[in-house]
């Protein structure tokens, strides 16, 4: 500081100094200003496009190659006219021996399918889908030991011989045994279904502070050498002692930063399932083939066309819960959390079955009270689901404004369904929709990544808002006649995120 | 002038609020600029660069201080950047380690202006100049200056004594400084 006249003078004319800059400096600051605007605006864009990129290689590296087990083995059945002969006995006709199925499977142990493995008379809950599903994957050798147990009616195989060429429907009825509600196929048929081996790679985000290109100014040392100072600038004349120069020009950082803080958040948005493609509604061209050409006849009466799954379309969703942020660097933050969610989506079927039916509670079991035929319009139905949730997000502040950030939070979630109504699709009774949990996936791992802007911000809370997605990498429902189907979920998060005291 | 409001329409990028921050600080600061720089268009160019990077920061200002001692402190900033990265500047601005200069007790009498003062203080070589500016007027402490230039403490002491004594050397010669033109015509 100046210890003498001499300074003071010096000092006290010189701060007086005032020139009046030409309108170029103004026009040119202007300039440099909005292009950085706009510069800004292209950022955006551009990551927004990343995301978008990313998002679709995930979706085509990490599902690309998942097929439904039923619209292969469909497509690739050689066995087809036989499958259509069968198939023209039509539902009564297998209903009627059913009847007579039950008689003669009364008493019997075990039942040797025709794939050779053992069926056990269990009683289980999902054992008849399973068993569905195991028939439906090894048609051809169904089909090719068919022939030789022909004619053999009133034996357990000729039973099964119907079964095998109308596989969804008469496999039902095997598992339906007289005795049992249903079946447990003990064989390794789920070995043919294709679980998705998904890894998730979490790229290295360079957590590094980005500095603008005149990062030499040091804006925040400038601040905290102001704090340190407080005082104004005529009062720095004073101060200009030099035997009383501290070392104390670090800047220093903020010990409230480094503490976690609690927030709590919101997030009202819209879900769906999709298999290969991030889509809210709309059927494959593939599972339409699927289900409506193989079934035929050739003994001359058609029979009744098998419906198809009905469209799934986007219902309402959100997620609440509350969150921890640690900051990592004064552009990184860390989040943990716990939250619910709820996510829907809604399927337009037919009418509710007669639950009376025997046939349906021999296929069905205790889930015989709530089927719906497919196809049709006449019910709205929302298949809801109810997660309990954790997740672990990663943050990064896009632009540098320190009370009101801009940013981009990227991670991944862990799921566990703790309550669902959903109903799934049953090629049984051409067609049907029922009750079943055991073809729901309880365990889900998704990627989650959004933007968000705070809106406000004073010293207690700090208020934020922005779209966010998640996208489910395990399959919520495994229906083998069913292409795999996976959560999606976008919404616009409202959080408050409580700033710890100084 | 509501300082808060004006500062916050400014971080809302509304032009009419940063032209009027713009032309209640631009003089002042020109003069800042000045001080630090051998020409007007210089001065001006750091001015230019130095309100960019006011209106890019100011989410960082904390109402803590005045607003025209935060955005001074970028100008004298921006100023030392552009010194260092300008050739015409670059090639005189640098430091030996100098032996400690004392400084003199002498105090003759300033009869000048501002602008004259400030005309006088541009003759200097520039890194006295800018450590006069730095230490006489901004009140950095050596310790502070020397950090900000990347010298050594007693380097800024020593840089400092001898542009004071050079000044005062001038001042005395007054008769032989032409303040009209700012050229000094003593030797």
């Amino acid at each position: 500081m100046p210890e003498n006249e001499f300074e003071k003078k010096i000092s006290s004319e010189m701060q007086e100094l005032k020139f009046k800059p030409s309108e170029q400096v103004w026009l040119r600051v202007e300039e440099r200003i909005k292009k950085k605007k706009n510069r800004r605006i292209f950022v955006v864009i551009f990551l927004l496009a990343g995301l978008a990129l990313l998002g679709y290689w995930q979706r085509t590296n990490l599902f690309g190659e998942q097929k439904n087990d039923i619209v292969k083995t469909v497509q690739n059945d050689s066995s087809g006219e036989k499958q259509k002969e069968e198939n023209s006995q039509s539902t009564n006709e297998i209903n009627s021996s059913t009847t007579k199925q039950k008689t003669q499977l009364t008493g019997s142990k075990e039942i040797k399918n025709t794939t050779g493995k053992t069926v056990n008379d269990k009683q289980t809950d999902s054992g008849s889908v399973i068993d569905k599903k195991g028939i439906a994957v090894s048609k051809n050798n169904i089909n090719k030991q068919k022939k030789s147990k022909e004619g053999t009616n009133g034996k357990p195989g000729s039973i099964k011989t119907k079964k095998d060429n109308k596989p969804e429907a008469s496999t039902a009825i095997v598992s339906a045994n007289s005795k049992t509600k249903n079946g447990v196929v003990d064989d390794k048929s789920k070995d043919l279904k294709t679980d998705p081996e998904t890894i998730a790679k979490q790229k290295d985000v360079n957590q590094s502070e980005v500095k603008p290109v005149d990062s030499k100014i040091d804006s925040a040392k400038v601040v905290t050498l102001e704090q340190e100072k407080n005082v104004t600038a005529t009062d720095t004349l004073l101060k200009t002692d030099p035997t009383k120069d501290t070392p104390s020009q670090t800047v220093k950082k903020d010990p409230a930063e480094k503490k976690w803080k609690w927030g709590l958040l919101i997030t009202p948005g819209i879900s769906s399932l999709n298999d290969n493609e991030i889509s809210f509604g709309g059927l494959k061209s593939a599972d339409a083939f699927a289900y409506q050409n193989p079934v035929g006849s050739v003994t001359g009466t058609p029979p009744p066309p098998r419906q198809n799954p009905s469209e799934i379309k986007a219902g309402f969703a959100f997620q609440v819960g509350a969150y921890a942020q640690r900051q990592l660097s004064p552009r990184t933050s860390l989040s943990l959390g716990l939250q619910y969610g709820y996510y829907s989506n809604v399927l337009h079927i037919g009418n509710m079955r007669n639950s009376g039916n025997t046939q349906l509670f021999s296929v069905f079991g205790r889930n015989a009270n709530q089927v719906y035929n497919a196809g049709g319009d006449t019910t709205k139905y929302t298949n809801s689901y109810h997660f309990i949730e954790l997740p672990f997000l990663f943050q990064w502040q896009l632009n540098k404004n320190k009370t009101k950030p801009f940013i981009w939070s990227t991670g991944f979630i862990i799921g566990q369904l703790i309550a669902s109504n959903a109903i799934m699709y049953d090629t049984a009774f051409n067609g049907v929709y029922y009750k079943n949990k055991s073809q729901l996936n309880k365990t889900q791992f998704s990627l989650s990544t959004g933007f968000s802007w705070t809106i406000a911000n004073n010293k207690r809370v700090q208020w934020n808002l922005g779209p966010v997605a998640d996208l489910h990498l395990s399959k919520l429902i495994d229906n083998p006649f069913e292409n795999k189907r996976y959560l999606f979920f976008v919404g616009l998060r409202t959080g408050v995120l409580l700033n710890s005291k100084k | 002038m509501d300082t808060q409001k004006l500062i916050k329409e400014c971080i809302r990028e509304i032009p009419a609020a940063q032209r009027q921050l713009y032309d209640h600080f631009a003089e002042t600061m020109l003069g800042v600029c000045y001080r630090y720089t051998k020409s007007m268009d210089d001065a001006e160019d750091v001015l230019q660069d130095g309100f960019v990077k006011v209106f890019r920061n100011l989410g960082q200002y904390k109402y803590e201080g005045e607003l025209g001692g935060w955005i001074r402190r970028i100008m004298v900033t921006t100023a030392l950047n552009f010194l260092k990265k300008n050739f015409r500047y670059n090639h005189e601005f640098s430091f030996d380690n100098e032996n400690l200069h004392p400084v003199t007790d002498d105090n003759p009498e300033i009869k000048m202006t501002g602008k004259e003062l400030a005309d006088l203080v541009r003759q200097l070589p520039i890194g006295y100049q800018t450590i006069f500016n730095l230490h006489a007027v901004e009140g950095f402490s050596h310790v502070e200056i020397g950090k900000m230039l990347g010298i050594n403490e007693g380097t800024s002491r020593s840089q400092y004594a001898r542009a004071r004594a050079l000044l005062i050397s001038w001042i005395k010669k007054n008769d032989q400084v032409n303040f009209k033109t700012g050229v000094y015509a003593g030797k």
